[in-house]
């Protein structure tokens, strides 16, 4: 899988990095048990501090994504590890709250909003 | 006649190895500058080219069979036979040339104000590492071996065998380490077409790996058989030693040469410069980056790697080996 980071843009490093090998694992390009470069190899290569790097990876840890581990380095976990429960739910109802409040401050139909919705749906569907 | 013979072979390799480095190296570096992979081909740029192949075909040329004359007739003209001062020569008018030409691209490349159209992006490869970039490290086990062979064998002709062991350990590790980088080093693939260009970069990097491991393997042997049989001759003046040398060193040069220019051939093009890192290459060719925490980056022209000079490591390093260089020297 490829990452593409922007030096230039607004998005933090380690929020590019976590947010791509999210996208990879949606679109199973990460799947369960490939292992991740570590945190020195990735820092190195991309350029950037080793804290960038492990700030990326511990987010994704928390969110149950992967695991690091000493001796087996960083690996992607099972679907069941990040399978989404209540909690996930209402915190996806708190990030998306702002976005679509500003889509309806803008009088943005609901059904458009669903259409994007699905729109990225379909190409994650199409990316697999 | 035999040593003449060698050296006017080799210098005229040597020759034709420097002549076809623009051919060779990356579409994105123009005589040490970088440039935009779509300019590559840009009518100047072609005309650099060709005039430095002129120009070292011809004034590299006229210096060796000078050289050559002088030597073969046993002529001092001050220097000029101790061979000791040509290589020095050589490098000298080799690094004024290139920088008249890096000069030049300089030029170019403001005329053209291809610094302007600079992306501040880089592309990962999450699994590159996973591909084959380097010979595996078990074969280095038949360095071991050619080393343990050497100092049995030697021990049983009772020949002093102290300094080739020695050399051909420390030639080992660096051979060993050099290979090691190919893994471990920063990988450099486009934005565009990553995918591509990122198997296009792994096996760019396999098959220096690969070449580099038999470099070594034909090393170890030359000094196994230079210090065992020294004067076993193949034909006329040719000592088995000196055939097996020469000839691993042409065949797997250009086999690296080759490689390279497959590379340029393949490589995937940008209508932009990916880094625009002119500034942290000190004329060109020293890397200097204070914020780059690589130690090891590839370098610029030719094929390898160096050390970033901003890195403490790096002058830790170069200490050693000068005085490693200094005691080879006076022993």
């Amino acid at each position: 899988m490829i990452l593409n980071i922007d030096f230039d843009s607004e998005t933090p490093i380690y929020t590019q990095v976590s947010n791509q090998i999210i996208k990879g694992i949606a679109c199973q390009e990460l799947t369960e048990g490939e292992k991740l470069p570590t945190v020195r190899q990735l820092a190195s290569d991309i350029g950037v501090n080793l804290h960038t790097i492990n700030k990326a990876y511990n987010n994704l840890k928390i969110r149950g994504f992967l695991s690091i581990n000493r001796r087996k380095g960083v690996v992607i976990n099972s679907k069941d590890s990040f399978a989404y429960d209540t909690d996930y739910l209402d915190e996806l109802k708190e990030n998306l709250s702002p976005l679509i409040y500003e889509a309806i401050s803008r009088d943005v139909d609901s059904k458009l909003v669903i259409n994007l919705v699905n729109e990225l749906y379909q190409t994650v569907e199409e990316g697999k | 006649m035999n040593d003449f013979l060698f050296t006017m072979i080799f210098m005229f390799f040597m020759l034709l190895v420097i002549t076809a480095t623009p051919f060779i190296s990356k579409k994105s570096i123009a005589f040490g500058v970088r440039i935009p992979t779509s300019q590559s081909d840009h009518p100047s740029l072609k005309r650099f080219r060709s005039q430095w192949l002129k120009i070292y075909l011809i004034v590299g040329s006229i210096l060796i069979l000078c050289y050559g004359y002088l030597d073969f007739n046993n002529i001092e003209i001050g220097i000029l036979t101790n061979s000791n001062f040509v290589l020095p020569i050589i490098i000298i008018v080799n690094f004024y040339i290139y920088q008249v030409f890096r000069k030049k691209v300089i030029k170019l490349k403001a005329k053209n104000n291809w610094q302007a159209l600079k992306r501040n992006t880089v592309s990962i490869d999450l699994s590159f590492r996973k591909k084959n970039l380097m010979i595996n490290n078990w074969f280095f086990l038949i360095y071991t071996l050619i080393i343990i062979t050497t100092f049995i064998i030697a021990k049983k002709a009772q020949v002093d065998y102290r300094e080739t062991i020695i050399t051909q350990v420390v030639a080992s590790i660096i051979f060993y380490f050099t290979n090691y980088l190919n893994q471990r080093g920063r990988q450099e693939i486009s934005i565009i077409d990553s995918k591509r260009s990122s198997e296009i970069n792994s096996k760019y990097r396999f098959i220096i790996s690969l070449s580099m491991y038999l470099m070594g393997i034909a090393l170890l042997i030359f000094m196994f058989v230079d210090l065992l049989y020294p004067n076993v001759y193949v034909f006329s003046n040719y000592t088995i030693s000196n055939l097996i040398y020469f000839a691993s060193f042409f065949i797997l040069i250009t086999l690296v040469m080759y490689a390279g220019r497959i590379r340029k051939l393949t490589e995937v093009e940008t209508d932009f410069i990916e880094k625009n890192d002119d500034f942290y290459w000190k004329l060109g060719m020293f890397y200097f980056n204070p914020k780059d925490r690589n130690l090891f980056v590839e370098k610029r022209i030719g094929v390898g790697w160096t050390i970033n000079l901003a890195n403490k490591i790096a002058w830790i390093i170069g200490v050693i080996f000068i005085g490693y260089m200094f005691l080879i020297f006076k022993y």
